[in-house]
């Protein structure tokens, strides 16, 4: 059943991206996602970047009401849902496309003293795009790329992180699905968890629409180790 | 055979829990997970006449006691579907489910797909969508026509899913029976709706739904009892299953194989080998040599 919260803050976080804090705080792994509804709306998947925070790109209906909502405005969740990240590993390697952070962030945030240092490679398609929220904060080392060159290096974070790739125990990474299969084949499926996205309906392993291959993103992912998507991805 | 094997309408299963049609069977990968997990068999989700969207989000309320959902037919249609399986082949019996408006779409459908299926559910009872499944399935005269119609069209063995939003199921199950079909499975999911008390209306897109899960149980089991009292053609349980005890309750009245469908989504793959492996030990400590010998054994 949904948890009926309170939007408590919003902020814009890139062009067309905004960041909602809500009410209640929930217990979650980094990589969970929770469904949200609004009542003659719709209802979508979002992952969770904090215990009470979602960040969301307007691309429709369902995402421009949410952006019409107002500290105050009801908003009803289930979940948190799927398998998230595990934590693995000592110095760590986060890869971030687009508006992939919020997993990220997740794990920036919530699991900083676990690890000797986080390094982010991130890329967007150019500066206005960017949507780190303030995940620099919490990282060691941001090495930033863009697409068309107007922040950072113009290029793909993969580049950079093929080239340094043996320096991590572990890369984590949510994005674009042309940069989970570029991250996937650097790291040559090892040592690697991506989180992915598939059209998502019920969100609890019901309906079937999420496959990817044989797996259900809601339930099996949405996180995989990467040896587990061999051939899929 | 092993202990858990059946041979039901002609066809044999490794063990008689069989997916349900509906979750998470919309692709052969799927099919293929679900055998692997342990499933004797599978039941695909309905396949219409047009590919179809679904209805919108929300499409499933959990409750305490079981799920809610109203996904509304979402399917690729008979080309689709043919397009899909192309190139698989199968090491464990599927059931195609289908669903139609009228018993001429039903036949047309069984004809297009009896390459593909070892067997034929019709969909005779979906509570959720308009001018199909239990709209149609609620009355015994068109159980038979379509059942009939079926029978005609194809030579693979039909069985018909059974609504229990009636009176009285039997009526339905009798209507098969004598219109030619295989077996029966029921129960379908009971017409049920959820209210959010803070957004003041009903959860799902579509208002109503099928309830299933633990807390339809005892009607389900109800209902296959009344069935297996009732007919000479075997009968599918259906309805909540989630325990092996569950699963010995069903057997016992009367149900020849089982399925499982929300109990996927509650416990995980691994319900059909917990299950499997329960009735197995239930059979060595109370001295059966297989799960044949104790179909019906409530009904004495």
């Amino acid at each position: 059943m949904y948890r009926v919260v309170e939007v408590v803050e919003t902020w814009e976080v890139a062009k067309d991206v905004k960041a909602f804090r809500f009410s209640e705080k929930f217990d979650f792994t980094p990589g969970q996602f929770v469904m949200t509804w609004l009542p003659g709306v719709g209802e979508k998947p979002f992952s969770l970047a904090q215990r009470d925070l979602i960040v969301v790109k307007k691309v429709g209906p369902f995402t421009g009401a949410l952006f019409r909502l107002k500290e105050g405005d009801r908003l009803w969740i289930r979940g948190p849902y799927g398998h998230g990240f595990e934590r693995k590993g000592r110095k760590i390697a986060l890869a971030g496309g687009g508006i992939g952070i919020p997993p990220l962030y997740a794990i920036a945030t919530s699991w900083r003293k676990f690890f000797e240092s986080i390094s982010l490679f991130y890329g967007a398609r150019s500066k206005e795009e960017i949507t780190l929220i303030d995940i620099e904060n919490y990282v060691d080392e941001l090495i930033l790329f863009t697409d068309d060159g107007s922040a950072g290096k113009k290029g793909f974070p993969t580049e950079a992180l093929a080239e340094r790739k043996g320096e991590f125990g572990q890369v984590y990474a949510c994005g674009p699905e042309p940069m989970l299969k570029a991250v996937l084949k650097v790291m040559n499926h090892k040592n690697v968890q991506i989180s992915a996205e598939r059209y998502m309906k019920c969100g609890i392993g019901v309906c079937g629409s999420c496959n990817l291959g044989k797996y259900l993103v809601c339930r099996d992912g949405p996180v995989f180790e990467g040896e587990k998507l061999t051939g899929l991805l | 055979m092993g202990k858990l094997s059946i041979k039901l309408i002609g066809i044999e299963f490794e063990n008689p829990l069989i997916l349900a049609s509906g979750i998470n069977d919309k692709v052969p990968e799927q099919w293929i997970r679900a055998h692997e997990e342990g499933a004797g068999g599978v039941v695909t989700k309905s396949i219409g006449i047009e590919p179809r969207e679904g209805y919108d989000n929300p499409t499933i309320v959990e409750l305490p006691y079981g799920l809610i959902n109203a996904m509304g037919l979402p399917n690729p249609g008979w080309k689709g579907f043919l397009e899909m399986v192309e190139g698989y082949k199968f090491d464990f019996p599927l059931i195609v489910s289908i669903f139609g408006g009228t018993p001429e779409e039903f036949a047309f459908l069984a004809e297009k797909l009896s390459e593909v299926a070892d067997a034929f559910e019709l969909n005779l009872s979906c509570p959720h969508a308009k001018g199909y499944g239990m709209e149609i399935g609620q009355k015994p005269e068109n159980v038979h026509e379509v059942v009939k119609a079926v029978k005609d069209a194809t030579d693979k063995p039909v069985i018909a899913k059974l609504t229990p939003n009636i009176d009285d199921i039997t009526k339905l199950g009798l209507a098969a029976e004598r219109a030619g079909a295989d077996a029966v499975s029921a129960i379908n999911t009971l017409k049920a709706i959820a209210i959010d008390v803070y957004a003041r209306r009903p959860i799902l897109s579509n208002k109503v739904g099928g309830y299933s899960g633990p807390g339809v149980k005892p009607v389900a089991l109800r209902a296959v009892y009344d069935l297996a009292r009732t007919l000479e053609i075997p009968v599918i349980g259906i309805g909540g299953i989630t325990t092996w005890q569950d699963a010995v309750e069903f057997l016992l009245a009367g149900a020849s194989a089982l399925q499982i469908g929300t109990a996927v989504s509650l416990r995980g793959w691994k319900v059909f080998r917990e299950i499997a492996e329960g009735i197995e030990r239930y059979l060595e400590e109370e001295g059966f040599s297989s799960v044949r010998e104790i179909v019906g054994l409530a009904l004495e």
